[in-house]
């Protein structure tokens, strides 16, 4: 089982195997332009904590069927179902969460982003404005009466 | 930045906290903090790097009070050096030591960072795929959270794929030409304002008007900003300013911002999205129209708002089934003399025109808009005219009606004139036709269907039919250099079939190509769909045709009485038969997936969508059936064709006639009772001829086993030689004379926001379930939902 260095933007290197690493789209047309590599791939834009992280979603995921290439718009599930370990693996704090949809976006996982982006969804899920405010952190910066107004014209999705 | 103070982060539990910070594993981290600042339109992408150090309004008064106390708050390098774990120890412990108010306070100032604001730090389209997983609720609840949010959560592309969920149909077409206007109209006001520009240059002042113009954009900007206008307006003048403002660099749009990320462009109809690099104006982020209008700024030009139709296709459809509907009809009622003498068999209609075909002989244009009659009513036939189809657009400009006295039409539809006659289509009456672009197919009560060429056809053509029984007879002629040139040769079975010499030669136009031959009564509906051809018959069948090879293919057994109407759409065949029930099929497996009961008679019109089925019957009622969650067809709504209601058009009713399915007594329904006096008085007509195809009874057709078809089926059971629909041709129970006619439906169209239907009436009924509501009207246009 051939195995490759990553270089994180921390400079740490971690050695991963390749089928591994595959799973990045990025790395593996790198790897498939560039042939056989004794250097670690250097990844600016991820650092080692994220990394490890993201590598240890690809491992758990070595063996998935490969991503229909077609799989984006039409079909695009808008379902935000979460495997299980899918969900246990997601339970980090939010900057975590946002670097490796970010790692993800970046290195072309599409099933990584993807569940990294459900997981997103499911905290606005269910939500009131305001508690969607609180999750996020997110200033209001509507005057009462905007607020007021935009509350109104929403009414229209109620049943009525 | 710290004149921006906020009110107090939000307060959450320590051991809200403490779960927020338990999987926190980086401290070298990349992202920036977020912003504590109102400048909402500054889209942060999360890579960003600002320069300068965010400092939090607590935190930049702690640190001022600390100077002033002369305190420094510089970590000392031996704690510094220590790693994560470590560090994290010393500082419970000197949290710990801490009185519990102040550890609030400290809580306040730490949440901000555990809670990020994703929206000002990931890229625009990441973003836009977490919100992609939201449901409507969800998205309208998050477009309150901010003004950056709301012009996330309001992105059209989100909008289009929840409406497109929604299994609702657009009319494409009419979007494009839309932002083609648009699009044009910008170009147009660019021209003129780089006209504007020349002439200014050439005033030899260049920056005099240069400034002039960057002074008057702002303002026009400011104007617009400040105006709470439609988002059309404001766009326009945002794109002016861009367009204007190049020479000044300041566009907001220019594809030279190395910030830009592919994928990004998306975004770029969100005026505020971007980081404006106007140096040194007075730049004011709009504001967000707060109702939602039909377009939104787009790349370049506006773009359809999906929201907008969202919003109102919500509405329309909660009209359809609330049951809120005004009505209409036609003849307009200031203008009854444009209307027909008498009954009325067949209507088609289109945004712009409807045309109906009449037991008076004659064929009428109305315009939709007006529901005047346009021109002078098309005379030509000599007996009823049963059915028709017409195609308005310019390339096409046609009509084509077929009547009981055998004969087929073809009008120019712009002039009403006519451009050729049939003379003798069929043997008997042509009970129903459909054409295509190539392909004209009639049906008869002579239990025949013919499919005819529209066009010339010279023996080159791909589409000639070589397969035709009728023109090249059914002895197969061993010919190598014609089963070379035959398209279907390769598909096998005719190949050994060859023309005898001299049969082929160029076709004219509306000449007949194909004869069907295989019904065993009269074939009363047919629907065209490619190359197939779908037929129903008063023999309860359904057959399924190729239209090239002149074969039936399929056949679908199911209806126990004659079949009046047939929809097809190449997957799924809607029939309403004289034994009352609508079925659907599937036309692959030929299984029958749903029976519709409820009509009282014969159903006589039908036409289906995914998700709803409209059919009308000699029971003087139209049905509303709508697919349930579960995929089942449920009976929802009634529309009494006869009901008072179509006496006073322009009445919107509201919340009428609920009707719990299985539960359709006639009397049950007291929002739209019969007169017991019209029944009395109702004076049927004369069963026409149009009646004459659902009431055939089946016999065998003679001469039916010389023709060899490739059934796959069993041929079906002879039918019973009790007529199907004998009792529609019975007299009369109370032929009193009147001038009030029943309301035996005959026909009607519907869409996402109409059905219109004609009937033994002499005026067109239609139900409008825009009912009266401007934002449907104004939406409806881009909506489809028919067929």
């Amino acid at each position: 089982m051939s195995e490759i260095k990553l270089l994180s933007s921390d400079q740490a290197t971690i050695t991963v195997e390749k089928s591994v690493a595959e799973r990045s789209i990025l790395i593996k047309n790198m790897l498939e332009d560039v042939g056989e590599v004794t250097e670690a791939i250097p990844i600016p834009n991820v650092n080692e904590n994220v990394l490890k992280k993201v590598i240890e979603w690809c491992e758990h995921h070595k063996g998935d069927p490969p991503a229909q290439a077609d799989d984006d718009s039409d079909s695009r599930k808008k379902s935000s179902d979460i495997d299980e370990w899918d969900q246990k693996f997601m339970q980090v704090d939010q900057e975590m969460l946002f670097e490796i949809i970010l790692a993800a976006n970046y290195l072309d996982i599409k099933p990584l982003l993807d569940v990294g982006c459900k997981t997103v969804a499911n905290m606005i899920k269910g939500k009131s404005p305001e508690e969607i405010r609180k999750t996020f952190n997110i200033q209001n910066d509507f005057t009462p009466e905007e607020e007021e107004q935009i509350r109104r014209e929403n009414e229209w999705a109620e049943d009525r | 930045m710290a004149s921006n103070s906020t009110p107090s982060p939000p307060h959450l539990s320590t051991q809200e906290l403490k779960n927020a910070a338990a999987g926190v594993v980086s401290e070298q981290t990349s992202l920036p903090r977020p912003l504590r600042s109102s400048q909402s339109f500054r889209l942060d992408e999360g890579y960003s790097g600002e320069e300068t150090p965010i400092v939090y309004d607590e935190a930049s008064g702690q640190d001022l009070r600390a100077a002033r106390e002369g305190v420094d708050f510089k970590i000392p390098p031996w704690m510094a050096g220590l790693n994560d774990a470590l560090r994290e120890e010393y500082a419970y412990k000197l949290i710990r030591t801490l009185p519990t108010s102040r550890i609030a306070s400290l809580v306040d100032r730490l949440v901000p960072i555990l809670y990020l604001d994703f929206v000002q730090m990931l890229p625009p389209e990441l973003s836009l795929q977490i919100l992609s997983y939201l449901p409507v609720r969800s998205l309208l609840n998050a477009s309150l959270a901010s003004r950056t949010w709301r012009r996330f959560a309001l992105e059209p592309r989100l909008w289009k794929d929840l409406y497109e969920m929604q299994g609702w149909r657009s009319n494409d077409a009419e979007i494009l030409r839309l932002e083609s206007q648009l699009r044009d109209r910008q170009e147009d006001d660019m021209r003129q304002q780089m006209e504007a520009k020349r002439k200014a240059e050439d005033q030899k002042d260049e920056e005099k008007n240069l400034r002039d113009i960057a002074r008057r954009n702002s303002e026009r900007f400011r104007n617009s900003a400040e105006r709470s206008g439609t988002s059309t307006s404001t766009e326009v003048d945002m794109n002016n300013i861009t367009q204007s403002t190049e020479g000044l660099d300041m566009s907001f749009y220019s594809n030279a911002n190395p910030e830009l990320r592919p994928g990004q462009e998306i975004f770029l109809n969100f005026p505020g999205a971007h980081k404006p690099s106007i140096p040194q104006t007075t730049y004011q982020e709009p504001p967000l129209p707060v109702e939602l209008g039909l377009t939104v700024p787009g790349y370049g030009s506006p773009r359809i708002n999906w929201a907008f139709l969202f919003k109102y296709r919500k509405r329309l459809e909660d009209n359809w089934i609330h049951n809120r509907y005004s009505t209409f009809q036609i003849p307009h009622p200031d203008f009854p003399a444009e209307g027909h003498a008498e009954c009325i068999y067949t209507i088609q209609y289109s945004p712009n025109y409807l045309v109906s075909g009449s037991r008076d002989r004659t064929v009428r244009i109305w315009d939709m808009k007006t529901r005047r009659l346009r021109g002078e009513p098309l005379k030509g036939h000599n007996g009823s005219v049963l059915c028709l189809q017409f195609d308005e657009s310019p390339d096409e400009d046609i009509l084509i009606t077929g009547s009981s006295d055998d004969s087929v039409i073809i009008w120019r539809f712009s002039t009403g004139e006519i451009i050729r006659t049939i003379e003798k289509a069929h043997q008997e009456s042509v009970l129903n036709l459909k054409f295509s672009k190539k392909w004209l197919v009639t049906c008869s009560k002579d239990k025949l269907i013919k499919v005819w060429t529209r066009q010339q056809l010279e023996t080159t053509d791909q589409d000639y039919p070589w397969h035709s029984k009728l023109l090249f007879g059914n002895d197969p002629v061993t010919n190598s250099g014609f089963a070379l040139r035959n398209p279907y040769a390769s598909g096998g079975f005719v190949s050994t079939r060859a023309p005898p010499r001299g049969a082929v030669k160029t076709l004219p136009s509306y000449t007949p190509v194909q004869v069907l031959i295989g019904h065993a009564a009269a074939v009363n509906a047919i629907q065209l769909h490619g190359d197939q051809i779908a037929s129903a018959s008063g023999d309860r069948l359904i057959k399924l045709w190729n239209l090239k090879t002149g074969t039936c293919e399929k056949t679908y057994v199911g209806h126990t009485k004659g079949i009046a109407c047939i929809q097809f759409d190449g997957h799924t065949i809607v029939s309403g038969s004289s034994d009352q029930t609508i079925r659907v099929f599937d036309s692959r497996t030929q299984a029958e997936i749903a029976t519709l009961s409820g009509h009282r008679a014969l159903v006589r019109t039908v036409q289906a969508t995914e998700n709803r089925i409209v059919s009308g019957s000699y029971d003087e009622t139209v049905r509303i059936w709508r697919k349930d969650i579960d995929g089942q067809w449920t009976d929802s709504h009634i529309l009494r064709q006869g009901g008072p209601e179509t006496h006073h058009p322009r009445t919107t009713h509201h919340g009428m006639h609920p009707m719990m399915p299985g539960n359709l007594q006639q009397g049950a329904i007291p929002q739209a009772p019969i007169p017991q006096a019209a029944i009395q008085m109702h004076q049927v007509h004369t069963v026409g001829p149009a009646l004459a195809g659902a009431v055939v009874a089946a016999q065998l057709l003679p001469n039916h086993h010389n023709y060899h078809h490739l059934h796959h089926q069993v041929q079906p059971p002879p039918p019973p030689p009790q007529a199907p629909a004998q009792q529609q041709q019975m007299p009369p129970v109370h032929p009193l004379p009147t001038t009030n006619g029943t309301h035996r439906v005959f026909k009607l169209q519907f869409d996402a926001r109409w059905i219109i239907c004609c009937s033994q009436d002499s005026k067109i009924i239609g139900w409008d379930y825009a009912a009266d509501d401007q934002g449907i009207v104004e939406a409806s246009r881009f909506f489809k939902g028919g067929n």
